[in-house]
This record gives structure tokens, C-alpha cells and sequence, in this order.
């Protein structure tokens, strides 16, 4: 009782001004992660109010610091569940800031120190698994922090941890599921995770490079971090796929850690995840990178030691080890590294029965297995090799301006403007991006034309997603070559000026990549469906060829060439008698990482009437 | 003009449909396996839900600048060997690899080369056929007791 008394009175003792100065403070801001809101009223993003110990906590910060002070005012000792235990970092750094009033002895937060200790976080970097176009939710890729428990940058990842943000998806309704995931329906909770697991999720099951950037953060500022991370698992954010994702709320982890950096400010409509990479590096905080490679980059990697003969014999024996190691006829050494291979290709055509831990897969590799053991060499599988340029920290900014002029036969110049949300074409500076594949969200462009002496303003087209996914074959794996557009574009400009059609368009074939992906060559089928009023019965559909060619000269230019042929398009009486012929010839230079000028040419035949639209831009990336 | 919705409908759904059999972004493997924990705590520090009471090996770390006791543990032999037990037999049957490495942390193995070698040379001592994983994680703590200049 005396010592609820004595509480009670000390916390009347601090001043109201102080603890009024402190609720505002950046500091506690970030903590419980109060961000405005359009009416300039603060709100936490948290949605969990397990994340609040006022009822009112969620918006109002002063209430929820007082009551705070007061429930930590009130137990010395406190156990689970206690504000204390509950909110480490809050209590140690209010503690802090009154000038230590309270003695507070953690050690009865049991929970929270088998937490600490499983960890064991000394240095923290952050992971980039790579793009994904096969899984949509990861086609842009994802982040999560690795908790490093040794201070040497040498030591092993295998015991680190992994800190992930994710939605906890239960929904089986795809539509449910795509409408949810983009507007807050799921739950993101963060979960600390043993980083092998990640490593298998992500590197030997998705076939997915992991970039890893160590962060330059003292000791204690990991410390800190590993504290606040504990104080997320009481609460959950509602999930947005384009903005608070697992990248946003990574970095509202490090605006605790250090609130100067505001690096979440950066970020209101979307984040991208390989552009909070190339954030951090701009603002200095990563010190060194290094990849890690998934299961079929090893493989390509080992290949490149064995001549094609050898490398036959591997897939042989990666294809059925007890029938073909018989094969083998090398010196031990040479054997040993055609095994190295078969494990590797075995792995990587197996990965989904792997995964699941199916046993007649299991067994089927033992022979592989056995052989290898018995042969003496041991391997010496160096690290990958670390090509800078690659880098995701060293890509281009994702949004996008485009100012453009040019002329059009028959309808005169224009004028124009483009603006892309994200992310990467064919022909953006190559450096840290995908080198065969376009990911777009988001681009929309209009026109400004004279026409018959009157200035009009026209729309141009829109993409709401471009998906282009050109991996090339070789000698492990035939991918397929796909493409998805959806959006809306100005076909006949001259028939109509300004009709909009919506469009929908798909592809599906081949391609073959050489020379460090510098060369692109794929051959694709190609279908599209329009909606427009002035077709018959309002619609079209086309099918037939499609090429794209790209060439880069060298990491400043490159140009592509994309050409395709509809056997058929609106009049389906006539088939085959009007197609529609369209081919885009485009070359890019690129000034610096954020500037660039290009030119493009394109042709349009349809009903043997054809149109020529010819432009030059410029493009502003940031 | 409904034929397109159609189109654009199936479209969506076998993206996301594919989507779903892979739980949102990222959240993959390591809620797949712990699914069902309910406390909290215990999902976030999924490793722990997996195999505690079997091997569990101690090592020490310098206590500077740092809160925690120690010793303390940093996973136990059986969690990492079930976790990592694809990688864990292709590193055994080459003698070399990270998870080899990692394992030898696990031991507190102070020269991971030789564990590695020594490993290699039993092979077929850890993987017998049909084994589970805890005689696997046996057979390796065997040659652990062996190989390396460990407590056990």
C-alpha cells in the first residue's frame, strides 16, 4: 500500500510539461507508430490494441504515455504481461527520459528473455529475396531482417533469425483474396522465424537469389531493435500489398531505432520492395552486401566447371541415380564434381516432393548420396561471386516521368506525358534490376494535339499491370516466356480521336538469353481482347506471332524491337482477311541512374491503312 | 463485352489462386510448420515449438554490452537436423558446406573442417535407411562426441 502511495505521488511529481514535451517527441511517435492522417490528427498504424495500454491509445499519444508512466510506476518487479515486460523499449527509454524515477527489474519477464535469448541479435542486415513472377504476391519482391548472433560478418547465417512481416492469409476465395490483400483485409503480424527456414523457403524451394545488406547500426541500436520487435508481436497492422508491407514496416522498425531517418516517410501510396534497398544505401546504412544463391543459380554456377558431355551424365544421374551413376568413368576428382552437380540438379528438379518430405524422393536420391560420400574428394564450393551491378541497392528509382513529342501521318505533332508508378522495363537502366523481364504498375500517359485548328487533349493509354517474364532456356530447364497486360489504349486515332479501348492481352513462348542477358530473343503467341463501342458487337480479339528482341549495348543503352501479327481482329466474318500488323522499334540512353532520353518508332497496319507514330523522350526516374 | 469479363475473371483467378497455395508475401514455410501454435510468443519464436528437449547444446558468449545470462542455448541439435536435413545430407555426402558450419556452432565444434570430414566418413552411420530424425540427430551427436573437442 505505501509503496502503491509513494508511486502514486512520485508520478504526480513530474512535471506535465515534460511528460506533455515527451508524448510529443518523435521518439514515442515512432515507437507507437503514429503516423497523421489526412484531417492531421495523429493515429497508430497498429491495429492490434493488445499494441496499447490506454483504451484511447491508438490516437491519442499523451493519454496512452501517461497511462504507461503509471502502470510502470506502479510494479517494480514486474512480471509477464506487465507493461514492462509487455513494452521493454517504451519503459526503458520514458524511464530514461524522466531521469530514471523508477527501478525497474526485468528479470521476472520470463517470456520476454527467452525471446531475447533465442535471438541473440548482435549485428541485423536486411534480406532481399528476388523477384518472384511465378507467385504474384512476391512479383516484386520481398524483405525481412536477419538477426546476426555472431559480431564477426564472416560467421554462418544458419543460426540467425529471420524478422518477417506478413499477411496470415486464411482465405481460399481468389477474388476475396486479391481484394483483401490490397486493402487491409488480412492481418500482418511480424514473427521471428530460424533464417534456414527462410533459407529453404526462398533459396531452394522458389529458386530465389537472397541479397543481404548489413546494417550500420551500433550494438545497442540492435538492441533496441530487438526489443521493439518483441513489442510488435503483441499487436498486428492491417495488411496493404502496395503500402504498410513487409518492406514499410521493416523500415518503421529501423524510424524507432533511430527516428532522425524518418525513412518511412518516403513512403505514402506504395513501397517497393527493392526500392527501400536502394533507400538505405542512399542514406548510408548499408555497409556490405552479399548474395546468397538459390538452389538453381548453384547449379548454373557448378555447371559452368563441366563439359557438355559431363554435364549429361549429371542430369542422367540426377534423373535416375541408382540406374546411372554405373556412368561414371572419370578420375575421382572429376566424378566427385559431376556428382556436386547431380545433388544440385536433383535438388532443384525435385524441389516441390522435397519440400513436402516425400519419401520416394528421398529414397530415389540416396544412391546419389551414398556415392558421393564414398567418393573422398571433398567438395570445395566456393562462395558465389559478387557482382555489384547486380545489386537490387544499385537499381534505378521505380516512378517515372516521361515527356514526350513526335508526330503522327495524318494527325500532326503532340505533345505528351507518361507516368509510371513502378517498376522496370526492358530498356530502364539495367543495373540492380531484371535484365529479361518488365514489371509495370501503373502507367498512364495523354497527348496534346492541334487538330483541325483546335488544341485538344487526348488520352493516350493506361496499363494498370504489365507483367513480361522472359527466362531464357538452357541446358537444366525449358521456362516458359510469358506476358499479361491489362489496361486501355487509343487505337485509331484517326477514326476516332479520342475512344479509349480496354485491353487485355497475353503471350506465352519462348526465349533464348546470351551474353550476361545482354542479348533477348523470345517467340511468343500472342491474344488480345479489346471492348469498344465502335467494333461490331463491341469487342475484338486477335491472335498470332509476337517477337521481341532486345539488345544492351552496355549498362548506358540498349534498344528493343517488338513486333506482332493478328490473323484476325473485329470483322470475325472475314477471318484472315484483316489482320492487323504491329511492330515498335525503341532505343534508350541513359544519362545518369535518373535521366534518360529515347527514341521510339512504331507501325500500325489494320484494314491495309497504316499509321506511323514516331517520338523522342525524355524520362525521369525517382 | 462479357465474353472479356469472362476472360479477365479466369485470368485473375488462376493467378490468384496460384497465390493462395503459397500464403501471402512472404509468409511461407515458417508459419506452415508452426501453424496451430496458439500463444503468441510461441509463433513468434517459431524455432522453439520444434523439437525441444532433445540435445540441447550449450555454448558461451562473451557477456559485453549485452543483457543476457549466458550460457545459453542456441538451438537444439534436433530442431536444426529436422530443419535442415535436405542441405544437412548434401553437405555430409560432399564433406564441406554452411551447414556443416552451422551444425559444428550447434556442438560448439571448434574446427568445423574435420566435423565435416568426419561426417562424410560416416555417412552411412547417420543416414541409415529409414531413420528418423532423432536417430539421425543421434548418430551425428555420435560423431560430434568423437570428432569434436566438445561437452556434450
Amino acid at each position: 500500500m505505501l509503496q502503491l502511495l509513494i508511486a502514486v505521488l512520485s508520478f504526480s511529481v513530474l512535471a506535465s510539461s515534460d511528460v506533455e514535451k515527451l508524448s510529443q517527441s518523435q521518439k514515442w511517435h515512432n515507437l507507437l507508430h503514429y503516423k497523421k492522417t489526412l484531417f492531421g490528427s495523429l493515429e497508430s498504424q497498429a491495429d492490434g490494441m493488445d499494441f496499447f495500454l490506454h483504451p484511447e491509445g491508438k490516437t491519442n499519444p499523451r493519454a496512452e504515455l501517461e497511462e504507461l508512466i503509471n502502470q510502470i510506476s506502479q510494479k517494480r518487479y514486474p512480471k509477464d504481461g506487465d507493461a514492462a515486460c509487455k513494452f521493454p523499449l517504451r519503459s526503458k527509454w520514458v524511464n530514461k527520459e524522466l531521469g530514471y524515477p523508477y527501478k525497474i527489474d526485468y528479470s521476472g519477464c520470463k517470456t520476454y528473455f527467452e525471446f531475447f535469448q533465442k535471438v541473440a541479435a548482435r549485428r541485423a542486415s536486411i534480406v532481399f529475396s528476388s523477384y518472384y513472377l511465378g507467385n504474384p504476391n512476391s512479383a516484386f519482391g520481398h524483405t525481412l531482417l536477419r538477426l546476426s548472433r555472431y559480431q564477426d560478418t564472416s560467421e554462418t547465417e544458419m543460426l540467425d533469425y529471420g524478422i518477417n512481416f506478413a499477411a496470415e492469409a486464411r482465405e481460399v476465395n481468389p477474388f476475396l483474396y486479391a481484394v483483401k490483400g490490397l486493402f487491409g483485409g488480412f492481418e500482418g503480424r511480424f514473427a521471428a522465424i530460424p533464417y534456414y527456414y527462410k533459407i529453404r523457403e526462398y533459396a531452394n524451394y522458389e529458386f530465389r537469389d537472397l541479397w543481404s545488406y548489413e546494417l550500420d547500426l551500433t550494438f545497442a541500436e540492435v538492441l533496441e531493435a530487438v526489443d521493439h520487435i518483441w513489442e510488435l508481436g503483441h499487436t498486428y497492422f492491417d495488411y496493404y500489398y502496395f503500402h504498410e508491407n513487409c518492406s514499410y514496416h521493416l523500415l518503421s522498425v529501423l524510424d524507432v531505432v533511430r527516428p532522425g531517418l524518418n525513412l518511412t516517410s518516403h513512403y505514402n501510396v506504395y513501397t517497393i520492395p527493392a526500392d527501400t534497398i536502394r533507400i538505405l544505401d542512399q542514406h548510408g546504412l548499408i555497409t556490405s552486401s552479399k548474395r546468397r544463391e538459390s538452389t538453381y543459380s548453384m547449379l548454373q554456377r557448378l555447371s559452368e566447371g563441366l563439359s557438355h558431355e559431363e554435364l549429361k551424365i549429371a542430369k542422367l544421374i540426377a534423373n535416375d541415380p541408382a540406374k546411372n551413376l554405373k556412368r561414371l568413368k572419370y578420375d575421382s576428382k572429376k566424378n566427385a564434381s559431376i556428382l556436386d552437380v547431380s545433388i544440385e540438379a536433383f535438388d532443384y528438379f525435385n524441389a516441390e516432393k522435397i519440400l513436402v518430405d516425400d519419401k520416394e524422393t528421398k529414397n530415389k536420391k540416396e544412391p546419389l548420396l551414398i556415392a558421393r560420400a564414398r567418393n573422398k574428394e571433398i567438395s570445395n564450393i566456393k562462395e558465389p561471386p559478387l557482382f555489384l551491378r547486380d545489386s537490387p541497392a544499385k537499381s534505378h528509382a521505380p516512378t517515372r516521368h516521361q515527356f514526350f513529342g513526335g508526330h503522327q501521318n495524318k494527325l500532326g505533332g503532340f505533345l505528351g506525358y507518361e507516368w509510371r508508378a513502378a517498376l522496370h522495363d526492358l530498356l530502364d537502366p539495367p543495373a540492380g534490376s531484371l535484365k529479361s523481364a518488365q514489371l509495370e504498375m501503373f502507367k498512364g500517359s495523354f497527348l496534346y494535339q492541334e487538330l483541325e485548328g483546335k488544341s485538344k487533349v487526348a488520352f493516350d493509354r493506361f496499363s494498370f499491370l504489365t507483367l513480361k517474364n522472359y527466362p531464357g532456356q538452357n541446358f537444366w530447364s525449358t521456362p516458359v516466356s510469358w506476358e499479361v497486360e491489362v489496361g486501355a489504349k487509343n487505337r485509331f486515332r484517326r477514326a476516332c480521336f479520342d475512344c479509349p479501348e480496354v485491353s487485355i492481352n497475353g503471350s506465352m513462348g519462348s526465349s533464348v538469353v546470351l551474353d550476361s542477358e545482354r542479348v533477348l530473343m523470345s517467340f511468343l503467341i500472342n491474344a488480345e481482347g479489346n471492348a469498344q463501342n465502335y467494333y461490331q458487337d463491341g469487342y475484338r480479339l486477335g491472335i498470332g506471332p509476337k517477337i521481341v528482341m532486345r539488345y544492351l549495348f552496355d549498362e548506358k543503352w540498349g534498344v528493343s524491337l517488338s513486333s506482332y501479327y493478328h490473323f484476325n481482329t473485329y470483322r470475325f466474318s472475314e477471318v484472315g482477311r484483316d489482320g492487323l500488323a504491329f511492330s515498335e522499334f525503341e532505343g534508350r540512353y541513359h544519362l545518369n541512374t535518373s535521366v534518360s532520353l529515347g527514341g521510339k518508332f512504331n507501325h500500325q497496319m489494320l484494314d491495309k491503312e497504316s499509321n506511323n507514330r514516331f517520338q523522342l523522350s525524355m524520362m525521369v526516374y525517382y | 463485352m462479357k465474353k472479356l469479363f469472362i476472360v479477365l475473371a479466369v485470368a485473375l483467378m488462376s493467378t490468384s489462386s496460384f497465390a493462395a497455395k503459397y500464403g501471402a508475401a512472404g509468409c511461407g514455410l515458417g508459419s506452415m510448420v508452426f501453424e496451430g501454435d496458439q500463444t503468441w510468443w510461441k509463433q513468434v519464436l517459431a524455432g522453439t515449438t520444434n523439437g525441444t528437449g532433445f540435445q540441447s547444446v550449450a555454448i558461451t558468449i562473451g557477456t559485453s554490452n549485452c543483457d543476457a545470462p549466458t550460457p545459453f542455448k542456441v538451438t537444439s541439435a534436433h530442431a536444426y537436423v529436422e530443419a535442415n536435413k535436405v542441405a544437412l545430407a548434401n553437405d555430409i555426402a560432399r564433406g564441406d558446406g554452411e551447414t556443416i558450419v552451422g551444425l559444428s556452432k550447434v556442438y560448439g565444434c571448434e574446427n568445423a573442417q574435420n566435423f565435416g570430414k568426419d561426417l562424410k566418413a560416416n555417412y552411412s552411420s547417420i543416414f541409415t535407411q529409414d531413420a528418423t530424425t532423432l536417430e539421425v540427430t543421434n548418430n551425428i551427436s555420435n560423431v560430434a562426441a568423437s570428432s569434436c573437442n566438445t561437452r556434450i
